[in-house]
């Protein structure tokens, strides 16, 4: 059972030592052929590591359909979302064959991270790239599947007009995740960013183009969606203490959807640079950014998730009627 | 800020929707899940029965009592089946300011107009800005109005822009109708200096066909010297199938989605568990219509 972290291909390049932390903390599973490892809607208990066996992700979805999301090989993990954010389970798993692994309470991962452990700290890091990634390849399996109906599509947004203002720090800690900021932690945030206010309706980036920075919404919403010829796809609203563009900035590709502001907007522009900063070594500022990272990780996934659920629901519901 | 519940579909029993469920929407009085507030300004609904005199009107029912300890919504509920559905529970800010009285429980449905509605949402500026929407208002409904709520006067706004507002409309004609008020208040928020986050979540029933908005005016611009909160509360959920009830010890919609003919849309899902519910979008409306001899349910979007 030991060894089963060594197999674990996300956590690769841990060191030796940090791997020894989380198998500290870890416990073995087992569950048996048919049987549910956990439940659409139960309290986040942790994270799964599988070691032999086979695990399977399935999506309950209105009329009490289930929708298959993907399966989990050895060597693969599932139930991340409970180290990242406190939300509720977001699908069912299920074993396929018997299957046996380890188990990351995430009661004791968090003392971890809160102690800057390297296992954790490394750990959460690639977390964040799998759901980043799992995210994309969500939001591709949308723009695959064309399903949105043509009421649901908006104009392309054109270029507006963006003026530059100054950010204060009234403005920073009126966001709740900064709001114990110190003088000093606001400061940082205004010299490592650019501040702008953009009118509502502004193109700001489209899909497919680089990830050299993330857009985060101090005031206003910022729309995602995925370009359809002449028409949008809304996939996200974006508002105060979210990111655009966090999926690219995480996983390092391009963009995957293209942004814009659904309501005039005050938007800080951070560079790629400052953003691996925080990751590589969080200080005050980054820890309480990284907080908000996280749990909008989890977020964006649930919203593609919920929206392409929708999309499938909403055809068979309406294929039921034609 | 309320709560909101309605529904489209095979008759039930109005005790299924109201009360029974692990999150009901009477629950929603005391303990909604994403509120952090007391809905103690009152209870109302239209329900249309088809086993009613004159079925196409609904039976209403309207009270400034907590809805949870009335004990004639709790008789009736188990008596009436309904086929729609559109109930609301108000919650106001606590303080001496606010007016409870009969006129201001949603939903608002005037004389001989078969839509209903109900808000959840709050309007910034409203009392600067509403005596310029009586120009936008057909007289009858301008007189109509008895409240003091901004919800009423969004009501009254949707109807005047409809041709016939005494027929039950296409879905089409009341999109157009919806997107005529929203646009109207955008304009005069706008000449009135008025940017701050302003929700208009509203669900509209005729006992035909149901529309379910989701739409912020001024999305996410806030006071800089307040502390921002939640909007989770602003949120608008559906589900839909073919037969509900208690299923497997859960209040869910059964029978899959490619069968499905009834519909639930609420502020919040009924249920602690959201596995079967999902939420409409933002700047959207949710669009339930006939079709046939079922039901068809689309996503518009809300470009205002």
């Amino acid at each position: 059972m030991d060894d089963v972290l060594e197999r674990v291909t996300l956590l690769a390049d841990l060191p030796p030592e940090a791997r020894d932390e989380l198998r500290g903390i870890a416990r073995p599973f087992a569950v048996d052929r048919g049987a549910l490892l956990f439940r659409q809607g139960d309290p986040p208990g942790g994270l799964y590591v599988l070691g032999d066996g086979l695990l399977e992700i399935a999506s309950r979805m209105p009329g009490d359909d289930t929708s298959m999301v993907s399966r989990i090989a050895p060597g693969e993990v599932v139930g991340e979302f409970a180290l990242l954010d406190n939300g509720l389970r977001s699908a069912n798993v299920r074993a396929v064959e018997d299957s046996t692994g380890l188990f990351v309470p995430a009661r004791a991962f968090l003392a971890l991270l809160g102690d800057a452990r390297p296992g954790a700290v490394g750990a959460i890091d690639a977390l964040r790239g799998l759901v980043a990634r799992r995210t994309r390849a969500t939001l591709e399996r949308i723009v695959a599947g064309e399903l949105a109906e043509p009421s649901e599509l908006r104009a392309v947004p054109a270029a507006g007009r963006a003026e530059p203002v100054d950010l204060t720090y009234d403005m920073i800690r009126s966001l709740g995740r900064f709001a114990r900021l110190d003088d000093a932690a606001c400061a940082a945030l205004c010299a490592c960013a650019e501040a702008s206010q953009v009118e509502r309706g502004t193109a700001l980036f489209a899909a497919g183009s680089s990830s050299d920075s993330a857009l985060f919404v101090m005031r206003g919403a910022v729309r995602g969606g995925i370009v359809r010829g002449t028409r949008v796809e809304q996939i996200a609203i974006h508002g105060p203490g979210e990111w655009a563009g966090l999926v690219a900035m995480i996983d390092g590709g391009v963009q995957p959807l293209a942004a814009s502001t659904a309501e005039t907007s005050v938007l800080l522009k951070v560079s790629s640079d400052i953003f691996a900063g925080w990751r590589r070594a969080p200080d005050r500022l980054g820890q309480a950014v990284l907080n908000g990272v996280d749990r909008q990780l989890v977020k964006d996934q649930r919203r593609a998730n919920r929206h392409l659920g929708r999309a499938i629901a909403l055809d068979r519901f309406n294929a039921g009627a034609a | 800020m309320c709560r909101i519940l309605s529904y489209l579909g095979t008759p039930v029993l109005l005790d299924h929707l109201l009360y029974a469920p692990d999150s009901s929407l009477l629950s929603q009085v005391i303990n909604a899940q994403m509120l952090d507030m007391l809905n103690l300004a009152g209870f109302g609904m239209a329900a249309w029965d088809p086993a009613s005199h004159e079925p196409e009107s609904p039976f209403v029912y309207r009270t400034t009592q907590v809805g949870l300890f009335d004990r004639n919504v709790k008789l009736l509920a188990s008596k009436v089946a309904a086929h729609a559905l559109l109930a609301h529970i108000r919650g106001v800010a606590y303080n001496s300011t606010v007016q409870i009285n009969e006129q201001n429980v949603h939903p608002f449905k005037f004389d001989r107009v078969p839509l209903a509605m109900a808000h959840n949402g709050d309007l910034a500026g409203f009392r600067e800005m509403r005596f310029d929407l009586v120009p936008h208002l057909r007289p009858e409904f301008a007189r109509a109005i008895q409240g003091s709520t901004d919800s009423e006067w969004i009501y009254a706004l949707t109807l005047s822009a409809l041709d016939d507002p005494y027929r039950i409309a296409t879905p089409e004609e009341l999109l157009a109708a919806i997107r005529k008020a929203i646009g109207t208040i955008r304009e005069l928020r706008a000449q009135h200096g008025i940017a701050r986050s302003s929700s208009a979540n509203l669900i509209f029933c005729d006992g035909v066909n149901l529309i379910a908005v989701r739409y912020t005016f001024d999305f996410g611009r806030f006071e800089h010297r307040q502390l921002q909160g939640t909007t989770e509360f602003l949120s608008m959920w559906y589900t839909f199938g073919r037969d509900y009830g208690l299923h497997d010890d859960e209040w869910k919609l059964i029978g899959g989605a490619g069968s499905g003919d009834s519909m639930i849309v609420a502020s919040e899902p009924l249920t602690r568990d959201f596995s079967t519910w999902i939420e409409v979008p933002e700047y959207s409306a949710l669009v339930a219509r006939r079709d046939g001899t079922r039901r068809r349910a689309e996503i518009h979007a809300l470009e205002v």
